[in-house]
């Protein structure tokens, strides 16, 4: 039964592939794999950060504007001193990550608020707060240094194919996530929650500890993402550094066969979430498919998946 | 009132393993428990008996650190304990073993009965030596479950067993099972009570909690009534029989009365359903008149609520006929169904009657918001009085009608759907199981209230797996049998025996 779910994304990704290269042979020249390749990292550490969330039947939706405040603060950290070493911007990110997500931890867990009003509130509140902590303004690209703009694009080549740095550090921070989801008690303990709170209170487990640590991961991850966002796209915009990208990340997880519902669900269909959604986003350029057109059949794809998804579920359930 | 025989039993006893003195609880302002004296000595079985509502199932989770008592102690091996949590319930070695079983439908077997305490290898989470010792205590149970399966796949009475595979890992010992039985099979409940046969023979403490007296008698050594929160009686069950039981959990007489009227054959005709055929049923033709009750015996799976279900527009029929007041009807929706004048209590009142988290006036009145308003506005004032009114007819025990209707017991929750429906003031009142889960003082008055129904002039159908419901309420009696009707009797000349052998039956389907 388990693994199965995973085997059918990555068969649904590898179709993908094959038809788009079929169609159009460019699609696997490196420039292509690379740009494929660096909309992956952003997407992989925020997904990896909801991931838990959703599996306590809760949802993130202030992930954008945590990416964005954190890509924010951090630019006014590196402006403030430039010197600053590159490792210390990933743990400010993550630092004022974790602040915020502990605020929604805080008031879903203790003040009771369902998690999607919650997290609607916070989503709006933490943008407005983005835009007092930099005045309105744009951390331009003469703010950013180098350093940090390489990890970009450079990295590991292999051939004309790049693995850049931030790729590397979303891989890695997926790898510990899995052996997390599967060897660490308290993961486990997010997922007996997930799966029936009610019977996890009766076996001893806080349900206040899970959710909170929950929101903490997952702001975490997001002002990780938020480093991130500066590295690779070399400026922040306090209205638009990460705008909507809750939303992608919700899908991806949700494309990954996360249940929505809770309780079930694995990293490996995470990292396949992602870099089917990252496929279908550059697939569509390539294909030529028109720009005002692009979004709409976006969106599309990701709603048919689901259904298709949750057809096969409900099948399941009564066979 | 307090038990007479109490103390000189403890004397006799050895020291028990949990004692509560003075125990008192309040929930939601009501007092549940009052001045409540309890002990489960090991190696023995104690029931917990009494009607619903009486406070069983409280006294279970006081124990198990569910609920918090308002005044009293708790001893543990004589020492005074404090349980704040269901987990430090569990860490003193008390289970709680739950109606519905406590489970994790997306774990596997292992992972449920380690929950929240993994077996660990360097702090990491050893999911081999979880197997192993699931396996290992699986096979003590004697049960062939997997522990790798999915729990959300296994049957409710493998999801029990690995319930009782959780408290086995946890040691416990005070075992309490809160109405265990009520969705097992009777071959179920006889593995069940071998292994907590087992369980006492080990000198574990054994309380069961269930208003079913034939396991009370079958399995307990001692038993303890509650009525209204207190404690009425402790008794060895050898100086017990089944009456003098009956009437300490009643505290009032009932004697086994038949309800139905004697005489009286001719009646006029309501419904008549010719060779209807559908989902699960075939050629089932039948006949129900005004002021009659008319019973559906067989076995679960015989046909009989889909027969139900089908009569009440939730699912079509293929062929045959239904007729109503001698005019043909179709019903293709409940909608339809209820316009007709027909009304459905279902079987599982959890999922298909109760609103649970609404209060006790919105789930009476719910059929008839329409009625009671006006241009759209609704009359709270009358929907009020007259669900009150109706709810007091029964004698439904709530606090008030903006109670939330999930803190009823059982069987006032029953009573609670029934005024529903009745309040519609429907000619067809089907009822599925209209006692299930209910004690012999409710279910009383259920049957008191639907003969008042019957002589009122509403045609009634009763489908019941209690034979001794069906002789004593209803005036006629089909059997069903492999989806269709396989025999009709007067309950009068009916005996458990007769109708037993038609629901069984032999040789043709």
């Amino acid at each position: 039964m388990k693994g199965k779910r995973e085997i059918g994304l990555l068969v649904v990704l590898v179709v993908l592939i094959a038809a788009c290269s079929f169609a159009k042979p460019i699609f696997l020249d490196p420039r292509n794999i690379n740009s494929i390749l660096l909309w992956m990292p952003l997407l992989l550490v925020a997904a990896v950060g909801q991931f838990p969330v959703i599996v306590a039947r809760g949802i993130d939706i202030s992930t954008g504007s945590i990416v964005g405040l954190s890509a924010i603060s951090v630019g006014l950290l590196v402006k403030a001193s430039p010197t600053i070493p590159v490792p210390m911007l990933f743990i400010a990110g993550g630092m004022v990550g974790l602040i915020l997500g502990c605020l929604n931890g805080l008031i879903i867990a203790f003040g009771k608020v369902p998690a999607v009003v919650a997290t609607i509130g916070t989503l709006t509140a933490f943008r407005g707060l983005t835009f007092v902590v930099s005045k309105g303004d744009q951390i331009d690209s003469t703010a950013i240094p180098q350093s940090l703009t390489s990890l970009a694009n450079q990295g590991i080549n292999i051939g004309n194919v790049t693995i850049s740095w931030l790729l590397f550090i979303g891989f890695v921070l997926a790898i510990l996530a899995f052996f997390a989801s599967n060897r660490l008690q308290f993961y486990r303990n997010i997922f007996a929650f997930g799966s029936n709170p009610d019977a996890a209170f009766l076996r001893g487990i806080s349900p206040k500890t899970v959710e909170l640590i929950c929101y903490c991961a997952s702001g975490s991850l997001a002002g990780v993402a938020g480093t991130m966002y500066l590295a690779r796209f070399g400026f922040a915009n306090p209205g638009s550094a990460g705008q909507g990208f809750e939303l992608i990340v919700i899908a991806a997880v949700a494309i990954g066969g996360v249940k929505i519902t809770g309780g079930s669900g694995s990293i490996v269909g995470v990292f396949l979430g992602c870099a089917l959604l990252s496929c279908i986003n550059v697939a569509l350029t390539v294909l030529g498919i028109d720009a005002d057109w692009q979004l709409l059949v976006y969106g599309a794809t990701i709603l048919i998946a689901l259904i298709i998804d949750s057809v096969s579920q409900r099948r399941k359930a009564t066979a | 009132m307090q038990a007479t025989g109490k103390i000189e039993l403890r004397k006799l006893d050895i020291q028990p393993l949990v004692r509560v003195e003075k125990l008192n609880v309040v929930l939601g302002g009501n007092s549940i428990l009052k001045d409540i004296d309890f002990a489960l000595c090991p190696g023995q079985i104690h029931a917990i008996t009494g009607e619903n509502g009486a406070g069983k199932s409280t006294l279970a989770k006081v124990l198990a650190g569910i609920y918090q008592p308002y005044s009293g102690e708790i001893f543990l091996d004589e020492k005074s304990v404090v349980i704040r949590s269901p987990g430090e319930a569990i860490r003193h070695g008390i289970a709680l073993i739950h109606q519905e079983p406590l489970i994790f439908p997306d774990l596997n077997v292992a992972e449920n009965v380690f929950v929240g305490r993994m077996p660990k290898k360097a702090n990491m989470v050893d999911h081999r030596e979880a197997i192993r010792r699931t396996t290992e205590i699986l096979q003590r149970l004697g049960v062939g479950i997997e522990a790798e399966s999915e729990v959300g796949n296994l049957s409710i009475a493998q999801q029990q067993m690995v319930e009782l595979a959780t408290a086995m890992s946890e040691d416990a010992k005070v075992w309490i099972f809160d109405e265990t039985t009520a969705s097992l099979t009777s071959k179920e409940v006889g593995e069940l009570f071998t292994i907590i046969r087992a369980l006492r023979d080990q000198g574990c403490a054994v309380a069961m909690v269930t208003h079913h007296l034939n396991e009370v008698f079958e399995i307990a050594d001692t038993v303890t009534v509650l009525r209204d929160g207190t404690k009425v009686a402790e008794r060895k069950i050898v100086d017990l029989d089944h009456d003098q039981l009956v009437n300490l959990m009643v505290g009032r007489d009932i004697s086994q009365d038949h309800l139905s009227r004697s005489g009286l054959d001719k009646v006029e005709g309501f419904l008549e359903v010719k060779n209807l055929t559908g989902p699960g049923f075939h050629n089932v033709s039948f006949s129900v008149g005004k002021t009659e009750i008319v019973g559906i015996a067989g076995l679960v799976g015989a046909g009989r609520t889909e027969v139900a279900r089908a009569l009440f527009g939730i699912t079509q029929p293929t062929s045959g006929s239904i007729k109503a007041r001698g005019e043909p009807l179709q019903i293709r929706s409940p909608k339809q169904a209820q316009r007709a004048g027909f009304a459905l209590v279902p079987e599982d009142r959890q999922k298909h009657g109760l609103f649970p988290s609404l209060n006790i006036g919105f789930n009476t009145s719910a059929n008839i918001l329409e009625e009671s308003s006006k241009a759209s506005w609704i009359s709270e004032r009358r929907l009020d009085s007259r669900s009150t009114e109706i709810l007091d007819s029964f004698k439904t025990v709530f606090s008030g009608l903006k109670q939330q209707v999930r803190y009823l017991s059982g069987g006032n929750q029953q009573k609670t759907i029934i005024a529903r429906w009745l309040l519609g003031n429907p000619d067809f009142l089907i009822l599925d199981e209209p006692t299930r889960g209910v004690d012999v003082g409710a279910r009383r008055e259920v049957h008191q209230a639907l003969r008042a129904q019957a002589e009122a002039g509403k045609a009634l159908m009763v489908i019941s797996s209690d034979l001794s419901e069906l002789l004593t309420l209803t005036d006629r009696i089909y059997v069903m049998k492999g989806g269709t009707i396989v025999g009709e009797m007067k309950s009068k000349d009916a005996t458990e025996e007769s109708v037993m052998a038609l629901a069984f039956g032999g040789g043709s389907e």
